[in-house]
């Protein structure tokens, strides 16, 4: 119950309290005080008073004079306002000698109270009532007074006396009793007890109002004001801030509170981004991104997979991933593959569309786990290939029908040449024909001829290139095989002006090879050496030549052969395509088919061959050949050969 | 006077079958069998018209036909290609600047804009250029267009 006060209500209470106990113990202080000296003050009178008549007594005029005494005591009693009575008594007999306010002048019993004092009932006390006393009576209507008693002893002049009256015993004569009002003392005190209770009330009040004021500006508006910040972070507006005007513990907690919520907008607006930047993924991407809870079922559905597919997210969430799958056994086959791994990396499968199209789709599965590592369902990426696939197919198609133009271009162009041998070869036996000249004649003849020989060897070679010929490899002598050619081709390069040299390594190990093949391969090189000796266009000093050299590679396992001529060289152009067919610089003479089946030859012998050209200073073509024939890739050439039959 | 005809070309066949076909309607053929020997042989026999091959060792003869057209003496010496247009144009493509892009697929595109460069520099006749496999009679009638027998 006390929890449910205001704390301003508690705090009151206590300064209430302490107020009270402060008042009260110094008002009561105070009172004893007053109470105190009233006594001494009425003890110090009747002792003076007391010596007054005790020195009267013995001393004349007053001296055994009974009305002289009693004029003295009722003159001392009665010029002190405050002593409400005065009386002079005998010891012994407890008469009353005098007294200031004439009443009561019997003699006291033994058991009057101002006897009993002193003595009890039964007789004198053991030791002479000599010490004066005082009490504080309180009377029948309430009121209080001081009694005061005061033995009068029988002095050295009492005794000495000449009426010799109390020679001797006793040693008190009598006593001199006064009564004091503190009617005075308690009106003071009332009075004060009265001013207290209307300083109580007052320092209470003000109290209170000064600490309702204080709490209420300098605590109670922070808290509010802090509760209020409190409220507003708790509904996100994490822009409201403080105002920092006090310089006290208010002021440093509201600096407080705004860093905290400065940090926590911050770290708000961080997440939001970070969490925005994540959908953003996920929404703008134009892949199909979906993820599946454990039991199978489309928990997100993002906006490349609602394009592609055609379902709204509304449609599939909570359906199975089943129903997207052209074939719902690739679901299973997936799932089944992710229990041994996280992940299925470019899954080929077909999706269905809400249309009822399929679509390829490439598709990257992953697990998804929580952060305690536990497995909640799976992410599906998806790229919807359909169209690429489509393209790749046209791209293949329109390839394929380019590569067809341009081997009817290049055979066109081979073609022209060998029929321009033999229109003009016709011409010339039209002629011959018509003059009747035999020379001119048999002269058409051989052009003609000529022009059909070289289509029959196109027409090989576009066989020999179109046949994918397995090699029949045999231990063959290199050596031997370039000195045969050399022999072939020497009279023609010497009947062009080229000098022509062979370079063998001694030693040279035999080589495992289809030696038909790799015959025509050098030879169909060296040729084209000779020919671009007579084609280089600016004549120099420097004789045509061409130099076929072989030697084993650096690890023994290759032999290479080089065929260098200084002749016209290549552009980068024409060496970029030297390999493809029908591809002919030589218009007149090459089928346009030597180099790609020279090229083709090597590559089925699982060997190398490249070219070094410069224009106008040469080139060199390099082939490298394996010694063992396969180049430790017998499978390559088994599996050519059975692709090409 | 016969008038004087150069037939330029590396393939032997063709100088002998086209000198022939010359000589027959009236002619003087002269033969050369590269583009270095042409030139050589139009400063020495001073020909009526050039017959001219393209693709040749030593000189082409595009290299020539322009290298006759620098001077001024032959500046006006009628020519016929013996090639077909097409050929003509790669040849002056190679050449020129823009290699990075392949005849073939633009082949088109390549003809217009060279034609159009042909054209502006007042070298190139389409009408010069005849194709093989020649047909000499073709030939001796172009021939005989331009010089007069």
């Amino acid at each position: 119950m006390l929890k449910s006060i205001p704390v301003l209500w508690k705090l009151s209470a206590v300064v209430i309290v302490i107020i009270l106990l402060l008042i009260a113990a110094l008002g009561y202080r105070n009172n004893r005080t007053d109470e105190q000296r009233a006594v001494s003050l009425a003890r110090e009178t009747s002792f003076s008073c007391a010596r007054i008549v005790s020195d009267n007594i013995v001393t004349p005029p007053v001296a055994h004079d009974f009305n002289r005494t009693q004029d003295l005591v009722r003159m001392l009693g009665g010029s002190n306002p405050d002593c409400t009575n005065m009386r002079l008594l005998a010891h012994t007999s407890g008469n009353i000698m005098a007294e200031a306010h004439p009443g009561d002048t019997a003699s006291l019993s033994r058991d009057h109270p101002l006897c009993l004092r002193c003595h009890d009932s039964e007789g004198p006390p053991e030791e002479p009532a000599v010490q004066a006393h005082d009490e504080i009576l309180e009377l029948s209507d309430g009121r209080r007074l001081v009694a005061v008693t005061i033995p009068i002893l029988n002095e050295t002049g009492c005794r000495d006396a000449d009426c010799h009256v109390h020679a001797g015993d006793p040693p008190v004569l009598g006593f001199l009793e006064a009564d004091y009002s503190l009617d005075r003392v308690d009106n003071i005190i009332s009075s004060r007890n009265t001013r207290t209770l209307i300083g109580i009330l007052i320092a209470v009040v003000l109290s209170v109002v000064t600490l309702w004021f204080l709490v209420g500006f300098y605590v109670k508006r922070p808290v509010r004001a802090l509760t209020t910040g409190m409220n507003e972070l708790a509904e996100r507006k994490f822009d409201f801030r403080l105002a920092e005007d006090e310089k006290d513990e208010f002021g440093s907690l509201a600096s407080s509170f705004n860093d905290m919520a400065s940090i926590l907008s911050s770290s708000l607006r961080e997440l939001e981004k970070t969490r925005d930047y994540i959908r953003g993924i996920l929404e703008s991407s134009a892949d199909i991104i979906i993820t599946v809870n454990s039991s199978g079922l489309i928990r997100t559905f993002n906006t490349g997979a609602e394009n592609v597919l055609g379902y709204l997210r509304t449609d599939v969430i909570g359906e199975s991933i089943e129903m997207l799958f052209a074939d719902p056994d690739e679901r299973k086959v997936a799932a089944e593959k992710l229990k041994y791994s996280d992940d299925i990396v470019n899954y080929a499968t077909r999706f269905r569309t809400k249309e009822g199209d399929l679509r390829d789709v490439l598709l990257t599965i992953s697990q998804l786990r929580n952060p305690r590592g536990e497995l909640i369902g799976t992410i599906g990426i998806g790229k919807d290939m359909t169209e690429e696939k489509r393209l790749q197919n046209l791209l293949m198609e329109s390839q394929r029908f380019a590569a067809i133009g341009q081997v009817f271009t290049g055979i066109q162009h081979s073609m022209k040449n060998m029929l321009n041998a033999c229109k003009g070869g016709a011409y010339m036996v039209d002629l011959g024909l018509r003059k009747e000249n035999q020379d001119m004649l048999v002269e058409g003849w051989q052009m003609v001829k000529q022009g059909i020989s070289r289509m029959a060897d196109m027409s090989k070679d576009m066989l020999r290139y179109a046949k994918d010929s397995k090699p029949r490899l045999v231990r063959t002598d290199l050596a031997q095989m370039l000195s045969d050619i050399e022999a072939v081709i020497k009279q023609t390069a010497k009947d062009k002006g080229v000098e022509f040299k062979l370079d063998i390594a001694p030693e040279l190990p035999t080589l495992s090879c289809d030696s038909r093949m790799i015959h025509s391969a050098v030879m169909d090189i060296v040729s084209n050496a000779l020919d671009a000796c007579l084609w280089k266009e600016t004549i120099d000093h420097e004789a045509p030549k061409v130099v076929v050299s072989a030697r084993p590679s650096e690890d023994g396992k290759e032999i290479c052969i080089e065929v260098t001529d200084n002749g016209c060289g290549m552009t980068k152009e024409v060496k970029e395509n030297i390999f493809t067919p029908f591809f002919s610089t030589k218009s007149k003479t090459g089928t346009g088919l030597g180099l790609s089946i020279a090229s083709r030859m090597i590559a089925v012998h699982v060997g190398k061959i490249d070219v070094e050209s410069e224009p106008n200073r040469g080139t060199t073509f390099r082939i490298l050949l394996p010694i063992d024939g396969t180049g430790g890739n017998k499978e390559d050439i088994d599996a050519k050969e059975g692709s090409g039959s | 006077m016969p008038k004087k005809v150069l037939v330029v070309d590396d393939d032997e066949n063709t100088v002998r079958f086209l000198s022939a076909a010359l000589e027959e309607n009236g002619y003087e053929p002269i033969g050369a069998s590269n583009g270095q020997e042409g030139l050589e042989k139009v400063h020495s026999e001073n020909p009526d018209l050039v017959l001219l091959d393209v693709m040749m060792p030593k000189k082409t003869g595009f290299v020539l036909f322009r290298q006759l057209r620098r001077e001024e003496q032959y500046k006006d010496l009628p020519v016929i290609m013996l090639t077909g247009v097409a050929e003509v144009l790669e040849d002056l493509d190679a050449q020129s600047e823009d290699t990075h892009e392949r005849p073939y697929d633009s082949l088109r595109e390549a003809l217009r804009k060279t034609i159009r460069k042909m054209k502006d520099e007042g070298l190139i006749k389409p009408d010069m250029f005849i194709d093989k496999p020649i047909d000499p009679e073709v030939v001796v009638a172009k021939v005989r267009d331009l010089i007069g027998s």
